[in-house]
């Protein structure tokens, strides 16, 4: 009987050991992941709805009632936090996702097959930058109405472009090194040759540039609903609560305060994360 | 008085000291020659006397230069010595010159701002200077861009740059370690002549004592930071007294005195493994028109290692290329054992390739960084399924680091953390795992230090012998190959032109390119 071949690496599982030891980064994880089931959970948990008034009291400082306050309609900012943090971790991660498969896949065929196939995957990922991403946006909102969905979609398809470009001239410049060359040799096809030598070593800047897109499509979220195209109210995300909380900076800086930390906590977390996973995923980084 | 007088060195970073106590002298017009290994602090000692420090890098102690102290001296002034004074030449001559400007802009900029010439003036002595290096075509020379010059005239341009505003002391770091044999005997004999013409003090840095022994009468011996001995290149070489000297003069003898005698008789009547006959290959689209190699007959038996000399771009890794069916032959026939050797693409060549395969160069670029040595080692032996069970695995991948001689326990680590020699043995097991009968190494030693070539050299050839397999040995280093193979083939424009038995090959040379290569080849220093 033949031995399964290929095996999952053991860089996984030495990534894990080194990550864990890296304190600061186990703690971003684990704040993370409160915030994560939090969202998801909270929500549930909360007296109040995240879209029911309460006109009488209307905007209220943080008491033990209302712990983060409320907004002049009377709404609980904490359950509307919770509740805007699900679309807007949802908007994040999703949309990175698909940044994620299409980008490296794209990038990784294109690198492959090289040549005329290269030439054309990479034009078609020109052509779709130079189109303004505003106009791009205002015209599915205008042709297919307003969903959750198609602001995945446009925020995905957008993303993508930077990483297969990004992963393309990576697996060129590793296609060319004589470790690569060596597993030629050894008699690896192609495909094996890409997956076990050339993609593994161009984690490093896959995950970096994942976890920085993470907050650039949170952002992007937040600013298409605050042009009104994406998020639409009573719904919310932190986004909306943010460009919300500008407004009565004067008079009610909690609707403001408590956003605002919450989303710069996420994309810290998400930052130290992506630093801590790129020096993981590499070997040299830290020693064995 | 000496021109130039360092006097207990040290140069710390701020996790180590790197270079102890080091003093020396240089007088007006003399040469020394520096020669240490990798580490040894030698080069850093070099660009200490121009003031080149890495900025996390502190020099104490002193560097005097005609009666001026450099270490802590106002950079301004520094850089004026710099440009008039001292001068420079680098290792790498293809990355030491600007791309994007012509010869003419960088060699006249210098000659303006150094000496105040007028832009004519810089001109004339600019194409002056260029044809004092020998290089054809000077006037023409100035408006083109380095790109479109062998290595060998930019090093002569990088000269000509560096002595263009006649500077008194010239620090050369290895500036001959980059280019063919022949290329290099050319800038040697160059660099005396001027040296000679010009009364110029010369600092000469190398790892290669043949090559020191070529151009200085006088070099020092640095190791760990310190200099451990000085005198004449002779006498270090012939009766070395400190003892990393003398382990690193064995190592430089070793590597020439033949390893293979006792091996060279019975290899005639083994089989033969290789048989190439009538070969021509090429790339696809050949920039002009010409194939790279054509009309090669070469044969390798068992337990037989047969060197492949030539120059860059002779052809010689090309030739790998096709035994290793990653490209094409032309035309010709390739058998392995009596078996052809089929084209790549064409079915069943796995179990073929597994039956060739190669030693690379680098060995830091020839293991992934992001496999750990035991994955190295156990990928071709899955692939090819030599292993029923991952015990056997286990077991055959310990063999493997055994057989080169290295911990076995090490496979849970990741190539950053061995050191070159060691991490050329674990591609060297990595080439061993398939049991191929044909080794192929391309010059697998030329990355590491002198001492750490040895130990390689003699586990390559102890590999071969015990296992009975057939090395082709592509190198350009004709001191080592006398050392390794039995046979000798001149490769030269894609054309064998000469095979011999080393020995008969070195003694006497047929073809005028291995006259040309032997004489271009430096020598060690003569008995005492």
């Amino acid at each position: 009987m033949k031995l399964c071949w290929p095996r999952p690496s053991a860089l996984w599982r030495d990534a894990g050991r080194r990550f864990l030891r890296d304190e600061p980064a186990t703690y971003s994880l684990l704040l993370l992941l409160a915030i994560t089931l939090a969202v998801i959970v909270g929500p549930w948990l909360s007296p109040y709805g995240y879209a029911s008034q309460n006109l009488q009291i209307g905007a209220s400082a943080p008491s033990i009632a209302h712990w983060f306050g409320t907004d002049p309609l009377g709404r609980d900012l904490l359950t509307r936090l919770l509740y805007g943090g699900r679309i807007s971790l949802a908007v994040g991660l999703l949309a990175t996702a698909v940044a994620l498969v299409i980008g490296v896949s794209w990038g990784i065929l294109a690198a492959y097959f090289g040549g005329r196939i290269d030439a054309l995957m990479m034009r078609i990922v020109d052509a779709l930058y130079a189109l303004p991403f505003m106009v791009v946006i205002i015209l599915l909102t205008v042709s297919f109405g307003r969903s959750m969905l198609l602001l995945f979609l446009a925020i995905g398809c957008l993303e993508w472009l930077s990483m297969a470009r990004i992963v393309r001239a990576q697996v060129l410049s590793l296609r060319e090194r004589e470790f690569v060359q060596a597993a030629a040799c050894i008699g690896l096809g192609r495909g094996a040759v890409m997956l076990r030598h050339v993609l593994p070593n161009t984690l490093g800047s896959i995950t970096v540039y994942a976890t920085l897109s993470v907050p650039n499509v949170m952002l992007l979220e937040a600013f298409l609903s605050f042009l009104g195209l994406g998020v639409q109210a009573p719904h919310s995300s932190w986004g909306v609560l943010i460009s919300q909380g500008v407004e009565y900076i004067e008079i009610y800086p909690w609707l403001l305060l408590f956003p605002g930390v919450t989303l710069s906590l996420v994309l810290l977390a998400l930052n130290v994360l992506g630093d801590s996973l790129r020096d993981a995923l590499d070997p040299a980084h830290g020693g064995t | 008085m000496a021109l130039l007088t360092l006097q207990e060195l040290n140069i710390d970073f701020p996790d180590k000291n790197v270079v102890r106590d080091v003093s020396l002298e240089l007088d007006h017009g003399t040469t020394l020659g520096i020669i240490g290994e990798s580490g040894s602090g030698k080069s850093l000692s070099g660009l200490a006397c121009l003031g080149l420090l890495p900025p996390t890098a502190r020099a104490s102690g002193s560097i005097c230069f005609n009666g001026e102290e450099l270490i802590g001296m106002p950079a301004a002034r520094l850089r004026r010595l710099r440009g008039c004074h001292i001068a420079m030449v680098f290792q790498d001559a293809g990355t030491a010159l600007t791309p994007w400007s012509s010869i003419g802009t960088q060699l006249i900029e210098p000659l303006c701002d150094h000496l105040g010439l007028r832009r004519s003036e810089a001109k004339r002595r600019a194409v002056a200077m260029l044809e004092e290096v020998r290089l054809p075509d000077p006037k023409s020379a100035l408006s083109r861009y380095p790109h479109e010059f062998s290595g060998g005239q930019r090093q002569r341009i990088l000269l000509a740059i560096a002595l263009a505003a006649e500077p008194e002391l010239l620090i050369a770091d290895e500036p001959t370690t980059a280019l063919d044999v022949t290329v290099q005997a050319q800038i040697l004999e160059l660099l005396a002549t001027l040296q000679r013409e010009r009364g110029l003090a010369l600092l000469f840095i190398s790892h290669d004592l043949a090559v020191i022994n070529q151009i200085a009468e006088q070099a020092v011996v640095m190791d760990a930071g310190q200099v451990v001995e000085r005198g004449s290149v002779r006498s270090l070489f012939h009766t070395p007294r400190h003892p990393s000297t003398r382990t690193l003069m064995r190592s430089i003898a070793d590597r020439s005195t033949a390893r293979t005698a006792q091996h060279t008789d019975d290899s005639a009547h083994q089989p033969t493994v290789l048989s190439v006959s009538g070969l021509s290959a090429g790339y696809p689209k050949p920039r002009n028109g010409k194939r790279v190699l054509h009309g090669i007959d070469l044969q390798l038996r068992r337990s037989e290692i047969v060197a492949l000399v030539g120059e860059s771009g002779s052809g010689k890794s090309t030739l790998a290329r096709v035994l290793l069916q990653l490209i094409p032959a032309r035309t010709g026939e390739l058998q392995l054992l009596g078996e052809a050797l089929v084209a790549p693409h064409a079915g069943s060549h796995r179990r073929q390739r597994a039956r060739v395969q190669m030693i690379f160069q680098d060995p830091y670029a020839s293991l992934n960084p992001r496999l750990c040595i035991a994955e190295t080692l156990a990928e071709p032996i899955r692939f090819h399924g030599l292993a029923n069970t991952e015990k056997e695995l286990a077991v055959r991948v310990a063999e493997l680091l055994e057989a080169v001689e290295l911990d076995p326990n090490i496979g849970s680590r990741y190539p950053h953390a061995f050191s070159g020699g060691q991490r050329q043995r674990i591609a060297i097991a990595r080439a061993l795992a398939t049991e191929p009968e044909l080794l192929i190494a391309d010059e697998p030693v030329s990355a590491l230090d002198v001492s750490t070539q040895c130990a390689i050299l003699a586990l390559l050839t102890k590999i071969v012998h015990d296992r009975q397999m057939a090395m082709l040995l592509i190198s350009h280093d004709l001191d080592m190959v006398r050392g390794m193979a039995q046979r000798t083939a001149v490769i030269y424009r894609g054309e064998l032109v000469e095979q011999a038995d080393t020995r008969v090959l070195f003694a006497s040379p047929r073809h005028e390119h291995t006259r040309q290569l032997l004489a271009a080849s430096p020598s060690l220093p003569a008995p005492l």
